[in-house]
Parts: C-alpha cells; structure tokens; sequence
C-alpha cells in the first residue's frame, strides 16, 4: 500500500506523463492494471492513488464526484459496489474509443479542479463533503459542467448495468436493484468487448 | 494487384437481405459464386446479449475514426451544413457483417400493398415531391412475398383487417409468435375505436424448421444477433444453405472499392481491399447489395473513361431521391399499481411479444385528410406497438434528464428505481412514407476520405413537410389506443429526422432511362450485366419498414437471372 505523502510527491510526474500513458497503454494491460487502481483505506482515511491514467488528485476528484452523482443513500448500490471507478479508468484503456473523448474526460476533472480553486480558493482535496456537493451543484449549472457530468454519469450507469464479466455491476447488484432481466446467453470470455474483433477475425 | 483466377458466375458484393436471395437460388441452381463481404464473419456463437458489444461500442459496425459519413443537414438559419459523423453522435451504419443488418433486425415484416405500387397515379402529384408509379405491380412482387414467408421464415397468422393486401397463400407457414397480455388489451381497444388490429408478423420463426431452433423469447431482438437462428436473417435463412450446396465463397473482410468496366457495357472485375493489400475478382454477372447508400457510394466511386460520372450515372441520377421511412415513436407508462396483482405479473412477463399494428388509416380519407389541411384522400401508414427494449442503458440514460437539466445523486436513484420497478413503458413506431425530394440524396464528399483514402459518402437528409403532417395524424391514433389501454404520459415525438436503418432509394428502378437507373429487373440501363439488389431500387414507400420487400425483390431478381443464364 502506498503512503499519502509518497503518493502525493508522486503528483507531477503523472501530470507530466498522462497524455502520453492514455495514448500509448494497450487494452491488454486493462483488467489487472485496474484491479491495482483502487483506492486505499487506512485509519478511515481515504488515500487516493496515482495510476497509469490519473494523478492521485485526478483519482480523487473523479471518486468523490462520482459520490455525489451516483450516492451510497441506502438506495441501491454504491459506486464502490458497481466498480465506477475501474469502470472509468478502463475507458481509457479502449484502443477504438477516441482521443478527444479520453481528454475530454480528463479536462473535465482539471475544469473542475479550477472551479474548485476559483470558487474556494482551495484545490478539490482541500474541500469538505458539503463543499463538493456544493461545487458539483454549481458545475452542474454550467454547460461544460452539464455535459461533463452528464458524460460521467453514463459511464456510471454501464458500471451499473452492463454484464459483471467486465468487471463492474459486481454479483448482477445493479440489476437486482432495478429489478432487471438479463438477456441469455450472457457474453463468454472470447467474445466480451475486449477479445471480440480477435474472435471474430475483425483484428 | 492480386487477381483471383477463378471466373464466377456471379460476383455479389454484399450479404444481406438484398443479396442473400441472389447468393441462395443462384448457388442452389449450380453457379459459382463468390460474395464480398465488408464486415466480418460472425456466427451465432459469436453473439450473445452484451449490451456493451451491441449496443454501446457499436462493434457491429464500423469504429467511426476509420470509417464515417458526412451528413448535411438544415441548421436554424434553415442553411445546409455539413458534419462528419465521425464527430457526432450520428451512426449510418447498419450492421457491418455476413448477412448484414438483417442479424441485427426486430423484423417486423409487413408487405407494402398495392397502392405503394403506384402512388402518382392513386393520389396524384405533390409540389416538392419526386412521386412516380413503380414499373411492378404488388401482383408481380406477391409470389415473392409468399416465398420469403417459406424460405426465410415468417411466423404470423392471417386475421383479415379494413387495408389486408392480397395473399396467394391462405396463411403464414410459421405460427403467430407467443404474445403478452397487452395484445389482447390492444386489440380491445382496436374494436372499441370500430377497427380490427393487425396481428403483425415477423420474420422469426415460431418452430424448429431445419438447422434453425425456434425463438426462445430472449426478449432481445433489435439490435442483438439471434443465438438460436429463428431470427430470419440473410446469414441463418440463405448464406448458410447456400454455402451447403458447395457453389459459394463467401470473403469477409473484403470492402470493394472499385468496379472494372470492358469499355462495352460490362463489369468484368470487382475490386476490393483484403488485409489492407488490393485485391479483384472477375465474374460474369455483378450484383451489388450493400444498402442504398454504400451501394450509391460504390457505382460513384468505379468512375473510369468509359464512365466518368460513375457506373449508371450518365443521366446523374445515382444517389438521388433517397428515401427513409418518415414518423416517429410515441409511448405510455403502464404502472402496476392501476391494475391487480395477477394482471401485473402477466404484464411483466418478459420476453413475449406484442405483434399488433394500426393499418386501418394506410390510406386517409377525404374528410380525414381535410382536417389536416389537404384537399383529397392521402397515403397513410402504420402505427407497430412494442414495448420498450429490454436493454436497460436508454432507460438510465434517459432518467438523467428533467428536461434540461441534469439529474443526480438520490433524486436521480429514486427516479431510476421507481422506472425500472413500477411501471412498464408501452410504445409505438409510427411508419409512412418519406416523400423523395431533390434535398434527400447522396453525393462523395469532395474533401473527406474512410482509411483507404476513398472519399466517403456525403448524405443531404431534407424532407417534406408533407410527412410531418401524416406522422401527426397516425401518432393520434396510436395515442388513443395507449389512452385505451391505461397508460399514462403517453406522448409522441414526430421530426423530420431519419431512421438510418430504414434507408432506401438512390438508385431509382424504372423503365425510363431519363428518369432511373434501373430497369424493371433492376438490372443497371447502361451496363448489360450488373444487377442492384438492395433497397436502393425503391422509388417510393416508408409506411412499412422495408426488409420484407428488399428480399421478395431479390428472389423477384434471382428468378429473373436464373432465367437468363441457364
């Protein structure tokens, strides 16, 4: 498990060396990567850790607004037991999903990050829960801020409702909550999103 | 270049509903042919229920980076303006694959019926609107109609209705699909408004027939591929029956780019794109087959001196009057709690169709029409009842919205968990005819090109104010019904914007050289021994989805040729 403060010493390297991971890490390296990016938990504190396509404060910022989208209200299942988060950082692994749809996730956790500061006078991290639902109310009135969470939400929805096999929508939880029917048959390993074109001859 | 030394028989470029009849009688009859597939070979093991794969990654067609469309539209200044699907939410394609978008369709087939065969001459001229009569008559396409019922696979049941077209058969060879509650409940409603439903047919089949399994109501048709080969697609019903016979060579993957002319009127060379190398084969006979705009997009792109403008192009009518269906969707919510405990758990009951259809306003009478503002009796259409799909992401991605703005945290879960738990939605597909018009057509794009460096198709999508008004018109029928029945917040959406899978035209048949370019066998006028087999040929229609007649065309065309060159 990594430290707080090594993690955050760690921060400019990743800044630095973001876009080029996005464009050069392939889809092979998905799932075990991702199962090596969740967050840690120590002494009830969160410690929010870098990864080939996020900062420590990217994962942070990413995490907590998605808390706020999608809360564990006792309504269903939380983020946490949907997998948003690998969901999230697995989009970036997509070789056929484009560049400009990657950054784009990307710049709306730095916009919100600028909000943060211009509205606080503090970085994301610094702020307490009532103050990030506050910003994410106020971002969600903006139109970047509409569109970009709106985008975070659907992301949050496959984690929700797509089949486990990917991952997410851990022990069918999402489906059981809405009362879901599953179509048959569900995918096998050869044919999920990231071994189809292979299977099929496509590649 | 790379030749393939064989000569075949035929060449046909394409697998889908429009080829598959061609691919199936010519290599039963003894041909040799060899189809050029775009898209890859997916077989039925490969397809299973992932929304991810069919439905949000669009796998099943091409990744827009590579490939796309341009697509013209009026903006609010009522300008045209032009953007790349590659940077929208906008898709064209329609299921890149062996047996093309028919693995992907809800098939529901309808027949168009006679009066689609001549709609100048029923109802006269519309200012703004390329209307003509078909060179065929219903009579001429009925015997084909009955043989895809047979041969494909349409399940259904004969219940006689105020517009039934005529049946040389005395029913479906499959029987009707098992059906909810809700048909009932509709067809109630139908009596009570003084009209009899339509018991709709589709093409999947209801019993085993050969090596195809009947429907196990999945419940996830539409856009999913069959995992028991009931569903009648090109590949289930034809491809995998001719490729038996041991006279067919099917080649994914293959994207023709190109087709070679003799300087006489004749293709002599199909050439395609295989593990990006060039690659061609010769035939004696062509047919091309790959939807109405790809199929445009390849005779525009096989210029040459012989052909300057394009193959069939010399009067520049190839990529005119293309045509949608015109409508829209409409809906209802059916809560649980308006009804008792064992009526619910009929109406929950998933998987079962609903098969029911409005066609008692096909054609609109004088008064009706009046009331719209026309001064005479008008084309109609169809109103098809479903129930929303299965797959849950439209639902949730929907439920994020109140109008415009966006909804989150617990009130968005409540709203998400009241939708899925408590109400059943009902809807309606709303088809009528999408007049052809001088602003519906396709060109190439003169600056965009896919990854092979060829210009890709631009589509101009204007429409005619005229099929607003009918879609208005047919969408209170259908609303009615849905009142009937115990829905609530029913509402419709009605625009001019198009269906890119319901996609016809460009390639108008007609015995006219002047004013088609096709001839009544849909053979191209200008080339001797190149046939078009898609939708393309259609120079009218939308007030049913197409599938049905695309493939009664071409075994209409199979037998045509099967008479030529024996």
């Amino acid at each position: 498990m990594h430290t707080e403060e090594s993690l955050l010493n760690n921060i400019d390297k990743w800044v630095t060396n973001r876009r080029k991971f996005i464009k050069t890490v392939g889809i092979v390296a998905v799932y075990s990567q991702i199962a090596k990016l969740q967050s840690c938990h120590s002494s009830n504190k969160t410690v929010y850790v870098a990864n080939d396509y996020l900062t420590a404060k990217q994962a942070e910022i990413i995490q907590k607004t998605q808390d706020v989208l999608f809360p564990n209200d006792g309504n269903g299942p939380s983020v946490t037991d949907i997998n948003a988060y690998g969901h999230f950082l697995w989009v970036f692994s997509d070789k056929r999903k484009k560049q400009n749809e990657k950054e784009y996730l990307l710049n709306g956790i730095d916009w919100t990050e600028e909000t943060a500061i211009e509205n606080y006078q503090k970085s994301f991290h610094q702020l307490t829960d009532k103050e990030i639902h506050q910003l994410v109310d106020f971002i969600a009135n903006t139109n970047w801020g509409k569109d970009w969470l709106s985008t975070v939400l659907t992301l949050i929805f496959e984690a929700l409702a797509i089949d486990s096999i990917y991952n997410v929508n851990k022990n069918n939880v999402g489906w059981t909550w809405l009362q879901h029917q599953n179509g048959s048959p569900r995918p096998t390993d050869d044919i999920t999103y990231t071994k189809i074109f292979k299977t099929i001859g496509a590649e | 270049m790379e030749q393939n030394n064989i000569k075949y028989d035929i060449c046909v470029v394409g697998s889908g509903a429009g080829a598959g009849p061609i691919i199936y009688e010519l290599s039963k009859a003894g041909f040799k042919v060899v189809v050029l597939e775009k898209g890859p070979w997916i077989k039925t093991e490969h397809f299973s229920k992932d929304e991810l794969v069919a439905c949000r990654r669009n796998v099943y067609s091409p990744n827009k980076k590579d490939e796309f469309h341009v697509i013209e539209s009026k903006n609010h200044k009522g300008e045209w303006v032009s953007k790349a699907t590659r940077d929208s939410s906008k898709d064209y394609w329609n299921g890149n694959m062996v047996g093309g978008s028919s693995n992907l369709m809800s098939a529901y087939f309808h027949r168009m019926k006679p009066v689609d065969f001549k709609l100048l001459s029923t109802y006269g001229k519309i200012e703004g609107a390329n209307i003509v009569d078909w060179p065929i008559t219903y009579n001429d396409l009925e015997p084909f109609y009955a043989k895809v019922e047979k041969v494909v696979g349409v399940s259904g049941e004969v219940r006689p209705h105020s517009t039934q077209e005529p049946r040389s058969t005395e029913d479906f060879p499959y029987p009707p699909l098992k059906t909810n509650i809700i048909s009932q409940w509709i067809d109630e409603a139908g009596k009570q408004e003084g009209y009899k439903m339509v018991h709709g047919a589709r093409g999947i089949i209801s019993i085993p027939n050969e090596d195809r399994n009947s429907c196990y109501y999945s419940g996830y048709c539409g856009s999913y591929g069959c995992s028991s080969d009931a569903k009648s697609s090109s590949r289930v019903a034809l491809l995998n029956k001719a490729l038996k016979t041991g006279n067919c060579t099917i080649i994914p993957n293959a994207k023709v780019y190109h087709l070679k002319t003799d300087g006489n009127h004749k293709i002599i060379e199909a050439q395609y794109y295989l593990n990006n190398q060039k690659k061609s084969v010769k035939a004696g006979t062509f047919v091309v087959a790959c939807q109405a705009i790809e199929t445009v997009r390849l005779l525009l792109m096989s210029k040459n001196k012989d052909t300057p403008n394009g193959i069939g192009n010399e009067n520049r009518l190839v990529g005119k009057n293309l045509i949608f269906s015109a409508g829209g969707i409409g809906g209802g919510n059916l809560y649980f709690k308006d009804f008792d405990e064992e009526t619910d758990k009929e109406l929950k009951k998933q998987g079962l169709f609903v098969n029911r259809a409005i066609q008692h306003w096909y054609e609109i009478d004088e008064k009706e029409a009046k009331a719209i503002g026309f001064n005479q009796k008008i084309k109609g259409g169809t109103v098809d009842f479903l129930f929303e799909h299965s797959n849950p992401m439209p639902k949730l991605i929907r439920s994020k919205w109140q109008g415009s703005k966006l909804l989150y945290g617990s009130e968005l879960k409540n709203k998400i968990k009241k939708y899925f738990t408590e109400q059943r939605r009902i809807k309606f597909e709303i088809f009528n005819d999408w007049l052809p018009t001088d602003d519906c057509f396709v060109t190439l794009d003169d600056k965009e090109v896919d990854k092979w460096g060829d210009p890709v198709a631009k589509i101009r999508i204007g429409y005619h104010p005229h099929d607003l008004k009918v879609a208005k018109l047919l969408a209170k029928k259908g609303e009615k019904i849905l009142e009937i029945i115990g829905a609530k917040n029913i509402s419709t959406g009605i625009s001019g914007a198009p269906s890119p899978n319901l996609v016809v035209g460009g390639c108008r048949f007609g015995t006219d050289p002047r004013s088609s370019v096709l001839d009544s066998n849909c053979k191209v006028h200008s080339i001797n021994n190149l046939y078009i087999t898609d939708g393309s040929f259609i120079p009218t229609g939308g007030s049913v989805p197409y599938t049905w007649t695309i493939y009664a065309n071409s075994f209409r065309i199979s037998h045509h040729l099967l008479k030529i060159l024996k």
